[in-house]
């Protein structure tokens, strides 16, 4: 063995020594200030990778495992909405909705319900609280009901506003027990309501933060 | 048509939710948008002297509702279309004796909407 091959041991010990230290493959820009014959690196098991090439597997697996994350969330937000549609908890009104948000006006949808939200919640504490009084006054709560109703049937909040519908019926025919009996069905609807599309929006969040865009669903 | 080439609408509806659909839906048509809650105000507008090409006009509201109003603006020799829009089926034939000019159940969706505009060329 010569001086040049001694040297050259030497080199590729250091450069051993240094895969072995780390978990990733090494690149050249690592080991190339002791070695820079690429015969000798692949001998020694380097991974013969550029750093311009590592960096770009490495946004290459990023970008994907983004993708990933997107097709994962949106395929949730499509599954959760044909599941609020065929529960009838939706209608196609609310589709409606969704086509008219666009670039001006991006948060439609998310504002409208949520104004349903605090609308809604408002009239049916009313409609709890009348109901719980000595003297109800049935005149005002047909009012809430009648509000509920067309603000229920604007938005596509199919169920709550069918427990509405049937509510007038039994106040159309005077039935009192009737239109109480629909009290707590409605208020669980809207509980339902409120807490399915919260979890709609919150996906809506995620896939906008992840890059993506909302899946426009067709009834 | 109201002075000026841009149509201008009048919301009467005690529901600022419902204002609120019906004002995103007129806004694609770049339309001039005024709102308020009640019949009464709908005829202190006319009152004031101000002009609308159309009103869309709820049933059910306090102080006056949408039938008292429509009969009080005819009465008032005011020619402005009118479309009573409301879920009370029942009221048709009353809207369209007060003068209404159109009739539309609720919920309004955006096709029924420009139908009415397109009917009343609005949309040239």
């Amino acid at each position: 063995m010569n001086s040049q091959d001694l040297q050259n041991l030497q080199l590729i010990q250091i450069a051993l020594e240094r895969i072995r230290n780390v978990e990733r493959p090494l690149s050249v820009s690592s080991v190339s200030p002791f070695i820079n014959n690429s015969t000798i690196l692949s001998s020694c098991g380097v991974l013969c990778l550029n750093p311009t090439q590592e960096s770009i597997n490495q946004e290459g697996n990023t970008q994907r495992e983004k993708a990933m994350d997107v097709n994962m969330l949106q395929r949730t937000y499509s599954d959760l909405l044909t599941s609020l549609f065929r529960e009838g908890i939706l209608n196609q009104q609310f589709t409606e909705l969704q086509q008219l948000q666009d670039e001006n006006n991006p948060g439609f949808v998310y504002e409208v319900v949520s104004l349903f939200f605090e609308d809604a919640g408002r009239l049916i504490n009313e409609l709890i609280s009348n109901f719980n009084q000595q003297a109800v006054d049935y005149k005002k709560i047909d009012a809430y009901v009648h509000q509920l109703k067309g603000s229920s049937a604007s938005i596509g909040a199919e169920k709550i506003r069918s427990v509405c519908q049937t509510f007038r019926e039994y106040y159309d025919k005077n039935d009192i027990q009737g239109c109480y009996n629909c009290i707590q069905p409605l208020n669980q609807e809207f509980v339902t309501f409120k807490s399915k599309l919260e979890a709609l929006f919150t996906l809506e969040q995620q896939i906008v933060a992840a890059g993506g865009s909302i899946p426009m669903m067709r009834h | 048509m109201a002075s000026s080439q841009l149509v201008k609408v009048l919301i009467v509806d005690d529901d600022n939710f419902t204002r609120r659909i019906y004002k995103t839906m007129l806004f694609r048509f770049c339309f001039e948008i005024t709102e308020v809650e009640d019949g009464k105000n709908a005829i202190q507008q006319f009152v004031d002297g101000n002009e609308y090409d159309l009103v869309l006009m709820d049933k059910h509201m306090p102080n006056m509702d949408g039938v008292e109003a429509t009969r009080t603006l005819r009465g008032m020799g005011i020619p402005v279309k009118i479309v009573a829009i409301t879920d009370d089926a029942s009221s048709k034939d009353t809207f369209m004796d007060a003068g209404a000019d159109k009739f539309l159940l609720k919920p309004l969706t955006f096709s029924m909407l420009t139908d009415i505009l397109k009917s009343f060329n609005f949309l040239n």
